[in-house]
């Protein structure tokens, strides 16, 4: 493991601190002849265990930060920091490492494998961790499962769950290796309300539960109003 | 590749059912084409080889005077072998490892005539158990089955030295109009009291007997001439064979051109693989110049006395190698297309994954694995549909006649491992080639663009 990752695995505790520090982070996207600017010197920090929600209108910049967040997109400038790493020292296979220790995501399409049965799409991510035992990586499988309460749909093919069950297994698959972090980019829109609101209470008791810092974005006001903290992005820059 | 990567690549096969098995009957009728190709390659190549050595009777090793094999037939006396050399050949001859037999030969021209008419013949003189011994090798057995050659009549080892009897190749015998044997005639008793040369009375006259007279030069350049018996007619092999040559056992062929020397020797060895004698040659060219014996020693299919084979294997080795790269080039771009399909209809899996932690290696591994399973399968369906249309084939006797001969040969398919192993090896390699060139580009793209399939 890398030496940076290895101070970090080090550091990462539950309570510590400030987890995320963002500074100044800047991104523009090039569209044809015109260059997007999707955020303007973010500066953020989110300290974990936090619930934090990611409100903005769409195209303001919610999915932008929430990928340099989760280090599968790079700043144009600024710098972001996991627990004082700065992730932009990290080469590409040391942030693939640090993704599949640290942090879970839950994507709005679910992305789950179709031929792979529940069990086995939350079995991905943990195939690839060298340190996790088989043993060890079942008992991680079937905790997750708990908590998401599918564990009689283990063996189910994700063609055989409803939507908000996808969701689920998403949620569970993103908390089987204990990351440190969770990231999810709008996990209710494909749902419908009592879905979402299911999804989002699933995932609060997770926060509360495990002491996993959650960030999510949403642009939905009731689910807002049971975040404890709220980030506000206007044109790509904090609102609030 | 761990047991996930196996399973996710087995499961994903059935995912596109039907890209993937397109491209495995992609994969599948290109080995069939190939192990079918290599099969009638080996099988031409075997063909030519055993007529070398047993139709032709070269033998594996073949040892002559200094330039004797070219020339020892227009002048046979200056191209040959005394007694001092023989018995020194013959001694190092005998100390070869998987020596089956050994024969010394001479060779002759001259006029056979059968009474009314003489027209030319080329003598071979063997030792009279020669033939038989040929004969009785599993070589010849197998292409004796493989081919329309056939002996009818005595073997010359079976009648007495007195009778000088030969063996007449089937050609000549009909230009000769001598069709008898022998024994078939030794039993006739409508025997004609003379011989009757008027054209069209010929016919019956002439086969009356078996009796042949042979006319030419001896060593010494005088007049020779002795009548000869015929005991036995075979097919000759090649056209010029079938129509000139006499086999005479190797006593009255010294006789009648009045000499102990021979033209050379043929070697046949057991237990050895006939494309791999150049350590035997070597040893036994080593043996023969230190017991101070100057010959040309030549493995059976060395060029300079067996042209046709290298002339045959060359061009039949560059029309599979042509055979062979269309093929694969179309396997490989089947491979490449239905690759690089999956990968852009995946693009957000790959995304995915990449955002769990997956590096671009690992995703490239399972892409791998997927297309490698998929050329294994197909690999051996096509291995086990040619092997079934392979034994179908070789169920029929189908007559081939290669380039001048007169018999026709079987031509069946002849799989030859190495080819197969070969084919596959190059099928794995264009599977991974074409596979690593489609996912290459993806597996390196940006996961943001994967994930939300906006190129970069």
């Amino acid at each position: 493991m890398p030496l940076a990752l290895k101070n970090l695995n080090q550091n990462l505790e539950p309570n510590r601190s400030s987890l995320i520090t963002l500074t100044d982070i800047c991104k523009s996207y090039q569209l044809g002849q015109t260059k997007v600017h999707a955020l303007r010197n973010i500066n953020l920090t989110i300290e974990a265990g936090e619930f934090t929600c990611i409100v903005g209108a769409s195209g303001s910049g919610k999915t932008t930060l929430l990928n340099i967040i989760g280090c599968i997109d790079r700043a144009d400038s600024g710098t972001y920091s996991i627990d004082s790493v700065d992730v932009h020292s990290l080469d590409e296979d040391q942030k693939s490492s640090l993704r599949n220790t640290k942090i879970g995501f839950i994507f709005q399409t679910f992305n789950l494998v179709p031929v792979l049965s529940v069990y086995e799409n939350i079995e991905l991510p943990l195939l690839i961790n060298p340190g996790i035992s088989r043993q060890e990586r079942d008992a991680l499988i079937m905790s997750s499962l708990e908590d998401v309460g599918l564990q009689d749909k283990r063996n189910n093919r994700p063609d055989q769950l409803s939507g908000g069950q996808r969701q689920r297994v998403a949620i569970a698959r993103a908390l089987a290796g204990n990351p440190a972090l969770v990231l999810a980019d709008e996990p209710t829109a494909n749902l419908d309300s009592l879905n979402s609101h299911k999804i989002i209470d699933t995932m609060l008791e997770l926060n509360q539960k495990r002491r996993i810092t959650f960030i999510f974005s949403t642009h939905d006001d009731k689910l807002m109003s049971r975040t404890t903290r709220k980030v506000v992005i206007k044109d790509g820059v904090v609102a609030l | 590749m761990n047991r996930m990567t196996f399973r996710l690549a087995l499961r994903n096969l059935g995912r596109n059912l039907n890209r993937n098995l397109a491209t495995g009957f992609a994969v599948s009728f290109g080995f069939i084409a190939i192990i079918v190709s290599a099969s009638y390659n080996s099988r031409i190549e075997y063909l030519v080889r055993q007529a070398s050595i047993y139709g032709s009777r070269l033998g594996h090793i073949t040892i002559t005077p200094p330039g004797g094999f070219k020339n020892s037939l227009v002048d046979p006396a200056s191209y040959s072998i005394d007694r001092d050399q023989q018995i020194k050949i013959e001694a190092a001859i005998s100390s070869v490892k998987n020596l089956d037999f050994y024969a010394p030969y001479l060779v002759g021209t001259g006029l056979v005539g059968n009474g009314c008419a003489s027209y030319p013949y080329v003598l071979n003189a063997y030792p009279s158990d020669y033939l038989h011994r040929v004969r009785n090798t599993e070589g010849y057995r197998k292409f004796e089955a493989d081919s329309k050659v056939w002996v009818k009549g005595q073997e010359l080892s079976e009648v007495p030295p007195q009778l000088n009897g030969v063996a007449i190749a089937d050609g000549l015998s009909r230009i000769l109009k001598k069709n008898k044997m022998h024994l078939e005639t030794f039993t006739t008793s409508n025997k004609p009291a003379s011989l009757d040369c008027t054209p069209g009375n010929t016919e019956d006259s002439l086969s009356a007997d078996s009796n042949l007279q042979l006319a030419g030069l001896d060593w010494q350049g005088e007049f020779t001439a002795g009548d000869a018996e015929i005991v036995s007619i075979y097919k000759g092999y090649t056209i010029d064979k079938n129509d000139s040559e006499i086999i005479a056992p190797l006593d009255l062929a010294q006789k009648l051109y009045n000499t102990d020397r021979i033209n050379g020797y043929t070697v046949y060895l057991k237990d050895v693989d006939p494309l791999r004698l150049t350590n035997i040659v070597k040893e036994l060219k080593e043996k023969l110049s230190s017991a101070g014996v100057s010959v040309d020693v030549f493995s059976w299919d060395d060029e300079s006395i067996n042209h046709i084979y290298r002339q045959v294997t060359d061009m039949m080795g560059g029309w599979f190698l042509v055979i062979g790269l269309v093929v694969f080039g179309i396997v490989a771009l089947s491979i490449s297309n239905s690759a690089t399909i999956t990968v852009m209809e995946r693009s957000q899996e790959i995304g995915m994954l990449r955002s769990m932690g997956y590096s671009q290696s690992r995703i490239r591994e399972l892409f791998l694995t997927e297309n490698l399973l998929l050329t294994v399968v197909a690999m051996l369906c096509g291995a086990v549909l040619a092997a079934i249309v392979i034994r179908i084939h070789n169920q029929f006797f189908i007559p081939v006649n290669l380039p001048a001969t007169t018999t026709p040969v079987n031509f069946k398919m002849q799989p030859a491992a190495v080819d197969l192993i070969v084919a596959a090896l190059f099928a794995v390699f264009m599977s991974i080639f074409a596979t690593t060139v489609a996912v290459w580009s993806f597996s390196r793209q940006n996961i943001v663009s994967l994930l939300y399939k906006v190129r970069s």
